[in-house]
């Protein structure tokens, strides 16, 4: 293998193996906040998850089933970013079919979200 | 569910359950989750699925960070298998509301079934590689196809050399792909069961870069299907966020333990588990129980 090429891969693969660290921590973290919240309030968790759509304006008063529904849907977004993480770096090497591949399977993936989200 | 101490403490505990067994055999996780929150919590299946591919999420994206940081991982590979993964597995969450519960709990009981023969036969698809150790496929190859030479390659520790390996019949792969991506929607599971052995046995992939590749498919599978049930109501918090904590805990243990621990036994242990629990379910559909 090419030692430039090499190191191109191995940078792609360390972003998104950091991503998905992140990604998980972060969700886990904030469901354990939702989760030691609730069980101190002793208030009954709501048995659906806030819609996505509303999540944004919630964040404003949280509680802890905001919390937790924020944890969940960024563990559910994690692995998307992963995927426009390798789309980047494919249109910084110049790798059109990569590229094109990444940004196919991102389309399929905003096609989930928005059926998601209406 | 009301959420007190000891039912938190019980999903944790299954979370954990799931993910130790589940990142140590390579089978996701949902096996475990979805028939438990169904048998034991009497769960309607769609909110066992939903809440299970949440969990299969957490545990498929710890894993696959651990496979990637020791580039076990085909990452364009992947990439290309998900072009017709992500379309099944929209399909199949959009197809499991058609679908009632007992239907899918007859579905559930038949992969069941097949992941219990598979682990308990000759054939042991997935566990002996995860717990370490040496059998790559085409390790001699140096012929190439795509996605290039270049990305066909990885350093096998266990052998102490750089294996290459040729990729085959991608058509096929794109096939079984989409058949893996709707099972995983329909039933709550990570469909590893399906791509590893297909990336193994069919595309000639070296079986370590075929569970790592699977990882980091699962990860973005089951993520495009669980955001059609979070959208539908099938999450339910209570649930999943107890069995999150417990799932990753348990993907962590279990990527360590997996060097260390004997496949075999430990697959046909499970695979007998997996029998009586396919059992239940179809018992459970049939309203025996």
């Amino acid at each position: 293998m090419k030692m430039k090429e090499k190191q191109k891969d191995g940078k792609l693969y360390t972003w998104i193996s950091l991503g998905f660290q992140s990604g998980v921590f972060i969700s886990l973290g904030l469901v354990a906040i939702g989760l030691i919240t609730l069980s101190i309030s002793g208030d009954k968790i709501a048995d659906a998850v806030i819609p996505l759509s509303e999540l944004p304006q919630r964040l404003f008063s949280p509680d802890a089933k905001v919390i937790s529904s924020l944890g969940i849907a960024i563990l559910l977004l994690t692995p998307i970013l992963q995927v426009v993480i390798a789309a980047t770096r494919f249109a910084s090497y110049r790798d059109r079919r990569y590229l094109g591949i990444s940004l196919a399977l991102l389309c399929m993936l905003a096609l989930s979200l928005f059926l998601s989200a209406t | 569910m009301e959420l007190t101490i000891a039912n938190i403490s019980a999903l944790v505990g299954i979370g954990l359950f799931a993910g130790l067994l589940g990142s140590m055999l390579g089978v996701g996780g949902g096996f475990i989750i979805v028939p438990v929150l169904t048998l034991a919590l009497k769960l309607p299946m769609q909110v066992a699925v939903g809440s299970s591919l949440v969990a299969i999420v957490a545990n498929s994206c710890t894993a696959a960070s651990a496979y990637l940081k020791t580039r076990m991982t085909n990452v364009r590979l992947g990439l290309l298998l998900e072009t017709t993964t992500v379309p099944g597995a929209i399909i199949g969450a959009i197809a499991v509301t058609l679908l009632t519960s007992s239907t899918l709990g007859i579905l559930f009981g038949i992969a069941l079934l097949y992941v219990s023969y598979s682990m308990i036969s000759r054939r042991p698809v997935i566990t002996d590689s995860i717990a370490s150790t040496s059998n790559s496929a085409n390790s001699d190859d140096t012929s190439t196809s795509f996605p290039s030479q270049s990305q066909n390659m990885y350093y096998d520790i266990s052998q102490h050399r750089s294996v290459t390996y040729e990729i085959k019949r991608i058509p096929s792969g794109l096939i079984a792909s989409f058949l893996a991506g709707i099972l995983s929607s329909m039933l709550g599971i990570g469909g590893g069961i399906i791509k590893v052995p297909v990336m193994h046995s069919l595309m000639g992939i070296p079986i370590k870069v075929a569970i790592g590749t699977s990882s980091f498919m699962i990860a973005i599978t089951t993520a495009a299907g669980a955001l059609i049930y979070y959208r539908n109501g099938y999450v339910n918090p209570s649930i999943v966020t107890p069995l999150i904590v417990g799932v990753v805990g348990g993907a962590l243990l279990g990527t360590s333990l997996a060097q260390k621990i004997k496949g075999a036994w430990l697959r046909r242990g499970f695979g007998g588990l997996l029998l009586v629990t396919a059992i239940l379910m179809f018992l459970r559909a049939a309203n025996v129980m």
